[in-house]
């Protein structure tokens, strides 16, 4: 797995080769068994990972009803941020939903390899606004759209979804129960053979 | 009230004479009259923002309709984002709701700032990941909570807006028709504690 976190780190133009061998070497990267428990809610967590292969769902339960929050697929971070800033509790769980192999970093360790490659930190940032951007638009298009309209963007920005989450997880991550999902496909797949 | 935005860059971290300097110099203010757009939907969205006074409301149009996506007031940024180094097009209008003075955030004039003084850019990182961590809470709680417990969450976070922002943009806002908003207010107002009590 090693080659895909120097696959990834290549990507960027103001990396040299010798840069990104000594990056890579002084990164953590862990292998998870389908189902690990990354964070659980309640937990005080300083730990956040970048995903290089595999899927980490985040949910958190309400009313013994799991509602998911996030997949996070090859090269997404999943950072439990509130908790992290704020070192509160944390109202979410993260959980391994297929085989995972996982960039682990902590602030300190963030820290210290900025001082290193102080590159990373502008890489880092670009990174999150980039996020940013993502998140603001998905929750533009949340308040903004149809359920259906939820599910036929998804369908476009990330059709791998849809192949590698369970349906009562999409469909919570949809905002919406099982069944209703289940309806808007039958409707939408009457429309595209009609 | 140009230094507001030089204090709220010490309050993240304590700043060198020289530092605080290079920030004030580098700063542009503008001033934009209430009702004035600064963004459309569909423009590029080129500019980032410090909301030094007042406060911009951030909107899209929906069959016509008008659905308010976030509201920013003082020591909030507004953050442009592109892609791959290329602008994309806004998906909302930025609209002034009360006069308001802005910091106008340069990319080009930042990364000068940054290569001067390095301690910058790690000041930066963490203010953009303070928005992150904000924006994904706002889009977690729509999943997570119901309509009355976004409405309690906001009167706790930021009670201002309730006396800023007419009722039917605050209720587009939590994800409610103006009706819903309304009853949501009238069922809490019975109750005096003003909490959720499981039965």
């Amino acid at each position: 797995m090693e080659n895909e976190l120097i696959k990834f780190l290549s990507k960027y133009p103001s990396l040299s080769a010798e840069d990104v061998s000594e990056i890579a070497k002084n990164i953590t990267v862990i292998n998870c068994k389908k189902g690990t428990v990354l964070l659980k809610a309640g937990d005080i967590s300083v730990e956040c990972y970048f995903v290089l292969k595999g899927c980490i769902r985040a949910y958190c339960i309400v009313d013994g009803e799991e509602k998911t929050t996030a997949f996070y697929t090859e090269n997404q971070a999943a950072v439990p941020f509130t908790a992290i800033t704020e070192q509160t509790p944390s109202k979410l769980f993260m959980v391994c939903l297929e085989d995972c192999s996982l960039i682990k970093g902590n602030p300190e360790d963030e820290g210290n390899m900025y001082q290193q490659f102080p590159k990373l930190e502008a890489i880092t940032r670009a990174m999150v606004e980039q996020d940013l951007g993502k998140t603001q638009d998905a929750f533009s298009a949340f308040i903004t759209s149809t359920a259906e309209q939820r599910y036929i963007s998804l369908q476009e920005s990330r059709p791998d979804l849809l192949q590698r989450v369970p349906q009562i997880q999409l469909a919570s991550y949809i905002g919406v129960t099982p069944e209703s999902l289940s309806r808007i496909r039958k409707r939408l797949s009457l429309k595209t053979t009609c | 009230m140009e230094n507001k935005f030089v204090n709220y860059f010490s309050r993240i971290t304590a700043l060198s004479i020289q530092e605080t300097n290079a920030i004030a110099e580098s700063m542009i203010v503008k001033k934009f009259n209430s009702g004035a757009i600064i963004l459309k939907q569909g423009e590029p969205a080129n500019d980032t923002y410090f909301v030094l006074e007042g406060c911009i409301r951030q909107y899209c149009l929906v069959a016509g309709e008008e659905r308010t996506t976030n509201i920013y007031t003082e020591d909030q940024w507004i953050i442009a984002f592109n892609e791959t180094g290329e602008t994309t097009p806004s998906s909302h209008f930025l609209i002034c709701h009360e006069d308001t003075t802005v910091v106008v955030g340069d990319e080009q004039k930042a990364q000068v700032l940054f290569a001067q003084f390095p301690r910058l850019e790690t000041i930066s990182r963490l203010i953009v990941e303070k928005a992150f961590s904000e924006q994904k809470k706002n889009t977690d709680a729509y999943l997570i909570e119901k309509p009355e417990q976004r409405y309690l969450s906001l009167q706790k976070s930021r009670p201002d807006l309730f006396q800023r922002i007419p009722q039917y943009q605050l209720a587009s806002f939590i994800g409610v028709s103006p009706e819903s908003l309304s009853r949501i207010r009238n069922r809490l107002s019975k109750k005096p504690s003003a909490t959720i009590k499981k039965p």
